[in-house]
């Protein structure tokens, strides 16, 4: 059984085992695109930014289903099951510097505390996007609802937290690295959903999934959140 | 009675810096350029309204075009020594990379004049695209020379 031959040096024995449930896997990558093409409509896109805009909404949408499927998802998506104490995260930092490779079912300590810190910054992007103003052309939906110093504020605060985003995904793209030059594929179940046995932990409990079906109620739920909190305001 | 003066002493000083940081902007230079930028926004802004919102006004257009055309020619000397003392968004660069701060001025200055020579005609799509071409231009300056 090879199915997955970028697990590079670790022996590779038993089936696979699902650890991340369909809907962890489509937000993680809608929200690589809505992430980058944010970026690139900003950078080199038309001076309306209209794409820009459109992405922060997505962003919006999406960092709140996250939030909602960490408490309500699967066992691997859930907050309890990956924000641990500072003391795992110290423990787990200092086995990978003594050269040991731990292994976890979802998220590691410290990947978990990433994540939230990703989900954070997008928030705190999208957040203030809404206020925003470029002092050209645009202004964010709800800036009307602030005064312009606040709204110069909230601006600055964007164009600021961009950089943490990128030393976040910078971070996280090198610990996907760094375990890809151990042998452990982290990229790969990310696409299909699945580890292989050898990139678990032996006495790995089990995942408990949660349906699509739930998943899409709670998307559905984050969509009408995030429509309701940009339009209700004009009325 | 000590401790009370001393509570007065600190409670005011730390009034007047507060007071002083809402007073506002006396730097003429800055208010000065300040005002400038505002009026072309201004004109952008009520662009924005006529070819994106609907606003029924096709013959303004040439009039907002000219007023922006005209502010970077009221700017004058806008970035004199000193004035980025204050409270002002402009980056040191703009002291020590003057060619450059000519350059990206002198592309603004060229994408309204395209601005202007578009709206003299009737050709919607060319204004627009003239409009877009000169957000392009403030914004590449700010990109580059206005503190995030």
């Amino acid at each position: 059984m090879n199915d997955h031959p970028a697990t590079g040096g670790l022996p590779d024995r038993g089936s696979p085992v699902r650890v991340w449930d369909l809907p962890t896997r489509l937000f993680h990558w809608a929200l690589v695109l809505a992430v980058l093409s944010a970026f690139v409509s900003r950078k080199f896109g038309d001076a309306m930014l209209v794409w820009h805009m459109a992405n922060g909404y997505a962003i919006l949408v999406l960092v709140l289903f996250r939030l909602l499927w960490g408490l309500f998802g699967s066992t691997t998506a859930r907050f309890r099951s990956f924000l641990t104490g500072p003391g795992a995260v110290i423990d787990y930092l200092r086995a990978n510097l003594k050269g040991e490779h731990p292994r976890f079912v979802g998220h590691n300590p410290a990947g978990g505390w990433s994540v939230a810190a990703l989900l954070t910054i997008l928030a705190l992007q999208g957040v203030t996007g809404l206020f925003a103003s470029d002092d050209i052309l645009v202004k964010g939906p709800l800036a009307f609802l602030v005064s312009d110093k606040t709204v110069a504020l909230a601006s600055t605060i964007h164009r600021l937290s961009f950089l943490a985003l990128l030393a976040l995904v910078t971070l996280h793209l090198g610990a996907v690295l760094f375990y890809l030059a151990k042998g452990d594929n982290l990229i790969l179940p990310m696409f299909t959903g699945d580890k292989t046995p050898s990139q678990l932990p032996s006495d790995a409990p089990p995942v408990r999934m949660r349906s699509n079906g739930r998943a899409l109620m709670l998307l559905v739920l984050a969509l009408g959140v995030v429509w309701a909190g940009i339009s209700l305001w004009k009325w | 009675m000590k401790k009370i003066i001393l509570a007065l002493a600190v409670a005011s000083v730390t009034a007047v810096s507060a007071l002083s940081a809402l007073a506002e902007e006396s730097n003429p230079a800055i208010v000065h350029r300040q005002g400038i930028y505002k009026t072309m926004a201004g004109h952008m802004t009520a662009m924005k309204s006529i070819l994106f919102l609907g606003f029924e006004a096709p013959a303004d257009l040439a009039f907002h075009a000219q007023g922006i055309l005209d502010g970077f020619g009221h700017m004058g000397n806008a970035y004199p020594p000193g004035s980025d003392k204050g409270e002002t968004k402009a980056k040191p660069e703009i002291w020590t990379q003057p060619d450059k701060v000519k350059q990206r001025a002198m592309d603004a200055v060229g994408a309204a004049k395209a601005l202007v020579a578009a709206t003299a005609g009737t050709d919607k799509g060319a204004t627009i695209a003239a409009f877009k071409s000169m957000g392009e231009k403030c914004k590449a300056c700010h990109d580059d020379f206005r503190k995030e």
